[in-house]
């Protein structure tokens, strides 16, 4: 049979962002394939060297266009860290609350890109009005739908009243039934498990060699979310449950999401509920003492590393960003092996890729 | 950790603290592969997390960060002149991407690296912008 080399963007209607993949198939089966990545490198890992500790904060909330929040916060609690810095409580919580909100709105622009990937139109339009309520809470504590601003070195710089948080919840119990209604398609929708079910498994292994996070690993049977296991912020305080299924395909990772949605719903009304007072920031000093530190945290696509060192200067040394895309990505090429090339397109979309951020 | 220590008989202040509290262990360069493989092989939950590149005035330093039951850092650190190591794509293929990320990104030899081929710049691409040294610094 006759070997073909399809190649798959940087531009293509399948790929949100961009890279390139060759695929070379043999009849309808893929039998290789070459993934290239880069084209939204802008080399912010070595950009952050020229600012001072507080500039690098709006650039690395620009690593990423979906999860810009966690990054910050990765960052700033990290550098908190390093400094000394007692946070106060309300800006330890409302940071949380923004990381839940990232949370749910990511996993619903997801849910809606998979309904337009293996056909579900009205998908795509359902998931995606319903990700605009999450977006208006967002935007209303902090102003911006994509770049929120709202962390800085030494807390937040957002402060929402009682009547502000009230009308956040108000939303967010709307969006609630929305998402039940959401996970009941994902659920019992013949047509969406007929596209999804068995698609792109990956086992315990899989995971384990590739280093592999967040929802893919845990629909794989993975028990591991940095909120419970290396407990950050304030998370020992809220109440929530990690969600884990065992069968490892498109279906559970759609599955994991939307209940992942749920959960943070949940988190997001405990956080409002228990929201202390006080102040939400206090000054951070222009020069950080010499030292290094690992800051993690859970985002939506996983376990997002920052490793941050001090030469005692009012510039970071050095500021290396690992993001859970990476590994998804170096995975694809033994995932797609064998795969037909119809079904690529589930597999990639399942996969939940955030491509600005692999590249930084 | 403590059976890495015995395993590769490391002397006692090799042995530090990333904070907030990662253990790290201070390796010889040709001790990688074993490390990264005992480790590997006595936490069966243990994963590749990440591979941190920084120079130092005199060398560069490459520290390893493993998660599992317990995290750990491999420290290692490679001359200026031959940034030469061994990779260990073929332990844990999570190592591939990060390795070919050092290697465009500061010119630190992988040896056995699967795919050397540029990751995130073009391919024509070869002179380690995250260097000390290149010219884009005060950019």
């Amino acid at each position: 049979m006759s070997r073909l080399v399809i190649p798959i963007g940087p531009q293509h209607p399948i790929l949100k962002e961009p890279i390139s993949l060759k695929v070379e198939v043999e009849g309808e089966n893929i039998t290789h394939v070459d993934l290239q990545i880069g084209f939204v490198h802008r080399g912010i890992e070595k950009l952050v060297e020229s600012l001072n500790w507080v500039q690098a904060v709006p650039l690395i909330e620009r690593i990423c266009g979906i999860c810009s929040h966690v990054h910050t916060t990765t960052y700033c609690q990290g550098v908190e860290q390093l400094a000394g810095i007692e946070v106060p409580k309300r800006a330890l919580y409302l940071r949380t609350l923004m990381c839940e909100l990232e949370r749910i709105h990511s996993h619903l622009l997801w849910l809606g890109i998979v309904g337009r990937n293996i056909g579900q139109e009205a998908m795509f339009m359902y998931a995606w009005r319903d990700r605009e309520l999450v977006m208006d809470v967002m935007e209303a504590f902090s102003g911006g739908r994509v770049s929120h601003q709202a962390n800085t070195i030494g807390g937040v710089r957002f402060d929402p009243s009682p009547a502000e948080t009230a009308a956040a919840q108000k939303l967010l119990a709307e969006l609630e039934s929305k998402v039940v209604a959401l996970r009941n398609i994902v659920e019992h929708s013949e047509s969406f498990i007929s596209r999804t079910a068995g698609m792109g498994v990956m086992n315990r292994d899989d995971i384990r060699r590739y280093g592999l996070l967040g929802p893919v690993a845990r629909a794989s049977g993975v028990d591991f979310d940095l909120r419970r296991d290396r407990p950050y912020s304030v998370y020992p305080e809220l109440d929530f449950k990690v969600i884990v299924r065992r069968e490892g395909d498109v279906w559970a990772r759609a599955m994991v999401r939307v209940e992942e949605t749920m959960q943070s719903i949940a988190i997001c009304h405990h956080i409002i509920n228990k929201l202390p007072g006080g102040a939400v920031s206090v000054k951070a000093p222009r020069r950080v003492p010499v030292g290094e530190v690992i800051s993690r945290t859970e985002a939506p696509r996983g376990e997002v590393v920052y490793y941050i060192r001090s030469e005692g200067g009012e510039h970071p040394a050095r500021v290396k960003v690992r993001t859970p895309t990476l590994p998804t990505l170096a995975s694809f090429p033994e995932l797609l092996q064998g795969v037909s090339i119809a079904d690529m397109t589930v597999i990639i979309s399942g996969a939940d890729l955030c491509i600005a951020c692999a590249d930084r | 950790m403590h059976t890495l220590i015995t395993h590769l008989g490391i002397p006692p202040e090799a042995v530090g603290t990333i904070p907030p509290g990662i253990s790290s262990i201070q390796l010889p360069a040709e001790a990688l592969p074993d490390a990264a493989q005992y480790l590997l092989n006595i936490d069966q939950s243990a994963y590749l997390s990440a591979i941190i590149v920084q120079e130092w005035e005199m060398n560069f330093e490459l520290i390893y960060l493993f998660t599992g039951n317990e995290d750990l850092c491999l420290r290692i650190n490679l001359s200026m002149e031959t940034p030469l190591i061994q990779s260990i794509c073929r332990l844990t293929p999570a190592a591939s991407f990060y390795e070919r990320e050092a290697q465009e990104m500061f010119g630190i030899h992988f040896i056995g690296l699967d795919n050397p081929a540029n990751l995130l710049l073009p391919e024509n691409e070869h002179n380690h912008p995250m260097r000390q040294s290149h010219p884009e610094k005060e950019a």
